[in-house]
């Protein structure tokens, strides 16, 4: 890949420094009180957890709030209901089903597909990250050879030749975004161990014999947390957004399970006569990444108030 | 610098075997029987041993992994991608026929997100914390969580199905004179221009704010320079630096946008093609598709880098 | 207003808007520029000296700073009144600045010749071939070795000290009235900081021009000035002639500072003096003196009440004990 875009990456994955957590530290619960001041401070990224929470309550608890199945409900003599009708506030898709039903059954299938991704990306990016900036040598060249590769693929072209090879379900859109997506997981993870490893109180633990492991894990890795956590939640949002795009290109799950993009491409048929179709998916998705940016903004700033841009 | 050029050149073979080697891989793990799906059989008819030996033969799918992959690499250097599994038509002419019209969906794309982003970026920066800014890095904020291609449904509908204003898929025809290119060209690019905008309306804002912090530039105005040549020659040019350097990457989110933002509008490039191919499972369009489109950024990233050692004069000179 | 002053400040204050509350980096202070003489202010980090200069030329951003004065006038007209548009004029041609970083003072992607030529375009009628030989005959005047290769050259082919003697060509190439020098050989290597200053010394006599340099080195002032202003804490404490102050300080501050220079008052082999404590934090000043908690003859009015300045003949200070101490 372009050498000055891997320094621009190499940049924009600086360490942030918190303070030094390990078994001589700054008090650790005045330092979460500090990072939860600050992110309870941010408006924005209050907001953020204001609406996140809504909507994973309403997803989840969907039965409570609509009587509808998005799958099996349909009303043939109720197509293209407008929003605002008698029992179906956002009116009903081609096949009289109740889009509101369908988006909050949606939500599901989106915010999951979100957390699962986002944990398995994490937890495989920063193990091969640890090792590989840790032990260095012809493992950190390998490894960091392999995600430069990945990294050297524009993103979605990636992940559809892996679908294309896999094949549609959604099961397979989750498996490709952690294929996809544990590189950059590796590349901030190396890079924050590497400028810790040298640090003092490293070399400290290592002359007082413990294992490499016992360091690697409980000395440098909780003080390399922060970017990371912001990483991954900055990840929910445009695995939200990636696996909506790959469903809409009609790479995912059938066209009558509910899924936010699944939805927009029904509606794409409908555009001049059923527009409402097309607004309400979009809204669910814009909503979620928004909020979710939001908070790991929030996590970002309130992590290291010298990140700020 | 004609050196620089060339080792840089040199460089980017062994990337571009790397991803030539995982394109070819990734399909070699697709489940199903590519010769089946050749004799178009299905999983309960049987097929004579003698034809499935033959087309196996002729997909020159009886050879080991390897061979088949060096296979591949020296026909793809002459330009043979093999053919489409479902038309039969020679892949590389295909997909290159079709690649202007990517090119010129996603150079429009690039083009209309610099427009909007320096100058607002710019201007975010000078009133720095007064409301401009702070709207316009709100709008940035949202822009960028918009799903690409549902802004291009909205648009579609607002503007060419309720306003009728412009056409809601296709391409321009130049035949037809540039203003029908145009018509065709603007929800598309636009759609798939915004959020790469919003990106680099935040980016160009932050850049240009450490720069306007520079030494230099105080003692720009020291000298009596109109603070109009201040900010537009001396600041800006360093702003741009690192904006150009991020072109390259952002020219890859751009192509991956560029296969919805097709698909939506109904745009003849390569990736409503890789959409198409997907499918229809033609397998040897999509590699093929993929590793052109792939090789593409790669040519684009070694261009960014090059115009990067121009804009900077530290760069070229100074690289062992 | 006396006949020889180039440059008369009355009543200058200086204040940032921060989020902990309104610094006074600059707090009152009068001081002139005679003509033809080179008046230092001298101080530690953070007196206030910095920004008295950039002040004089509005060229600190505002907000968040805030400057007022009585007035500020320059051979005779005020120009601290003046509109942003009228100030610029003066910029780089009545009064040019020369700054402490020589490496991020050049616009790294612009050559040497663009930034050179900048100043002639603004502020006089030359062709470009005019311009272009005005540059290299002043590189070669302020000792650029090979000037018309380092003319296109780019600032990072140049040495520091090769960048400096390039922004002291910038500075005075309209040979303005008064040139400001802010720590001009802080960021140098020794043996260059000792060429720039006799480079300055050669420059300024012979031009006649008036020059304000900023220092915390008493070393450079000595070398340089002709009269000298002791700022601490946004206040001036004394001033005088070079060898009043030099010879004979009265303000303990003043002293502290000339004790602690090695190689001035100290002889070889003698012990290094420091100056005891820390600058205070301007927004926790001390209701007293504000050099009372660091001063070893501070008594009980000290703390309580702040000295004003005192001023006999040329000379002045800001102290109390001043007479008993002396």
């Amino acid at each position: 890949m372009s050498e000055v875009t891997k320094k621009i990456q190499e940049h924009e994955t600086e360490t942030i420094d918190p303070g030094i957590i390990g078994e001589e530290s700054l008090p650790i619960s005045s330092m979460w009180k500090d990072i939860l001041r600050r992110f309870r401070h941010n408006r924005l990224a209050v907001i953020g957890v204001f609406i996140m929470t809504i909507t994973i309550f309403m997803c989840i608890s969907a039965p409570l709030f609509t009587k509808f199945d998005p799958v099996l409900d349909m009303q043939l003599m109720n197509r293209l209901l407008p929003v605002g009708s008698p029992e179906h506030i956002l009116g009903t898709d081609d096949l009289g089903r109740d889009i509101f039903s369908r988006i909050l059954y949606g939500g599901r299938v989106s915010l999951l597909t979100g957390l699962i991704v986002s944990i398995f990306t994490m937890i495989i990016g920063v193990f091969i990250g640890c090792i590989s900036g840790y032990f260095g040598g012809w493992l950190d060249n390998f490894f960091m050879r392999i995600v430069d590769i990945f990294l050297a693929f524009p993103f979605l072209v990636l992940a559809i030749a892996i679908m294309a090879a896999l094949g549609p379900s959604q099961k397979n859109i989750i498996l490709t975004l952690v294929i996809v997506g544990w590189p950059s997981f590796a590349r901030l993870t190396r890079g924050q161990i590497l400028s810790l490893k040298e640090k003092e109180y490293i070399e400290a633990s290592k002359a007082s014999g413990f294992s490499h492991a016992r360091i690697m894990f409980f000395h440098i890795l909780p003080n390399a947390l922060a970017p990371i956590i912001v990483m991954a939640t900055l990840r929910i949002g445009g695995t939200i957004m990636s696996a909506a795009s790959l469903n809409f290109l009609g790479l995912g799950v059938d066209s009558s399970l509910p899924e936010w993009g699944v939805m927009l491409n029904q509606a794409r048929d409908y555009m001049t006569s059923a527009p409402h179709l097309s607004i309400f998916p979009g809204v669910a998705i814009s909503l979620s990444v928004l909020s979710m940016n939001w908070i790991g903004d929030g996590l970002r700033d309130a992590l290291d108030p010298r990140m700020r841009k | 610098m004609t050196k620089y050029i060339i080792k840089r050149l040199l460089q980017t073979i062994p990337t571009l075997l790397a991803i030539s080697f995982l394109v070819f891989s990734i399909l070699y793990i697709t489940p199903g029987d590519p010769v089946l799906l050749m004799l178009a059989a299905s999983e309960t008819s049987t097929v004579d041993p003698a034809s499935y030996a033959a087309v196996q033969k002729d997909l020159g799918l009886d050879k080991p992994f390897f061979v088949r992959y060096v296979d591949f690499i020296s026909k793809a250097v002459q330009g043979d991608l093999g053919r489409s599994y479902i038309t039969n038509q020679k892949i590389f002419p295909t997909v290159m026929e079709r690649m202007p019209a990517t090119l010129q969906l996603t150079f429009s794309a690039l083009l209309i997100a610099l427009l909007i982003s320096i100058p607002l970026g710019v201007l975010a920066a000078i009133k720095q914390g007064s409301i401009w800014d702070n709207i316009a890095t709100f709008l940035a904020t949202i822009s960028v969580s918009l799903p690409g291609f549902w802004f291009g449904m909205l648009l579609i509908i607002f503007f060419a199905l309720n306003l009728r204003l412009l056409p809601s898929f296709g391409m321009g025809d130049i035949d037809k004179g540039i203003g029908d290119v145009i018509r065709h060209l603007i929800l598309p690019a636009t759609a798939l221009g915004t959020s790469l905008a919003a990106m680099l309306t935040r980016m160009t804002r932050s850049s240009m704010i450490e720069v306007l912090n520079q030494d230099y530039v105080t003692v720009a105005r020291s000298k009596g320079l109109k603070e109009r040549t201040v900010i537009y020659i001396h600041a800006l040019k360093n702003a741009l630096i690192p904006i150009i350097t991020v072109l390259g990457a952002q020219f890859g989110s751009l192509l991956g946008g560029a296969i919805v933002t097709e698909t939506i509008f109904a745009w003849p490039g390569v990736g409503r093609l890789a959409v198409n191919a997907i499918g229809k499972r033609d397998f040897p369009m999509i590699q093929g598709n993929t590793l052109i489109i792939c090789t593409g950024f790669i040519m684009v990233n070694l261009i960014v880098d090059i115009l990067y050692g121009v804009l900077d004069p530290r760069i070229s000179f100074t690289e062992k | 207003m006396s006949d020889n002053a180039l440059l008369e400040v009355r009543d200058l204050y200086v204040q940032f808007a921060t989020p902990e509350g309104i610094v006074p980096a600059v707090d009152g202070i009068d001081f002139d520029i005679k003509k033809g003489r080179t008046l230092a202010i001298v101080g530690e980090s953070g007196c206030g000296k910095t920004v008295t200069a950039l002040s004089l030329l509005k060229l600190l951003k505002s907000p968040p700073a805030k400057i007022t004065a009585d007035s500020i006038k320059l051979d005779g007209l005020d120009i601290y009144n003046l509109s942003p548009n009228e100030i610029r004029k003066i910029r780089g041609k009545d009064i040019s600045m020369i700054f402490q970083e020589p490496m991020t003072s050049l616009n790294p992607v612009f050559r040497i010749s663009k930034q050179m030529n900048e100043v002639y375009k603004t502020h006089t009628n030359l062709n470009n071939k005019q311009i272009q030989e005005a540059c290299i005959e002043a590189l070669r005047t302020v000792g650029v070795p090979e000037p018309e290769k380092k003319y296109v050259a780019y600032p990072h082919e140049l040495s520091g000290g090769l960048r400096q003697r390039v922004m002291i060509a910038m500075a005075l190439s309209s040979k303005p009235k008064l040139l400001i020098a802010d720590e001009p050989t802080t960021a140098l290597d020794v043996t260059v900081q000792a060429q720039i200053l006799m480079l300055l010394r050669r420059m300024c006599q012979n031009s006649g021009m008036s020059v304000l340099l900023i220092t915390h080195d008493f070393g450079v002032v000595a070398d340089l000035a002709e009269d000298v202003v002791v700022m601490y804490a946004g206040k001036i404490v004394e001033f005088g002639p070079l060898n009043t102050v030099l010879y004979s300080p009265k303000h303990p501050y003043t002293k502290a500072l000339i004790d602690s220079i090695p190689g001035l008052r100290v002889k070889r082999g003698g012990r290094l003096n420091s100056i005891t404590g820390m600058v205070p934090n301007l927004l926790r000043l001390p209701e007293g003196c504000r050099f009372a908690p660091r001063c070893s003859q501070a008594n009980e009015k000290c703390t309580r009440l702040q000295p004003e300045i005192e001023q006999i003949s040329d000379q002045g200070v800001a102290c109390f004990r001043w007479r008993e101490l002396n």
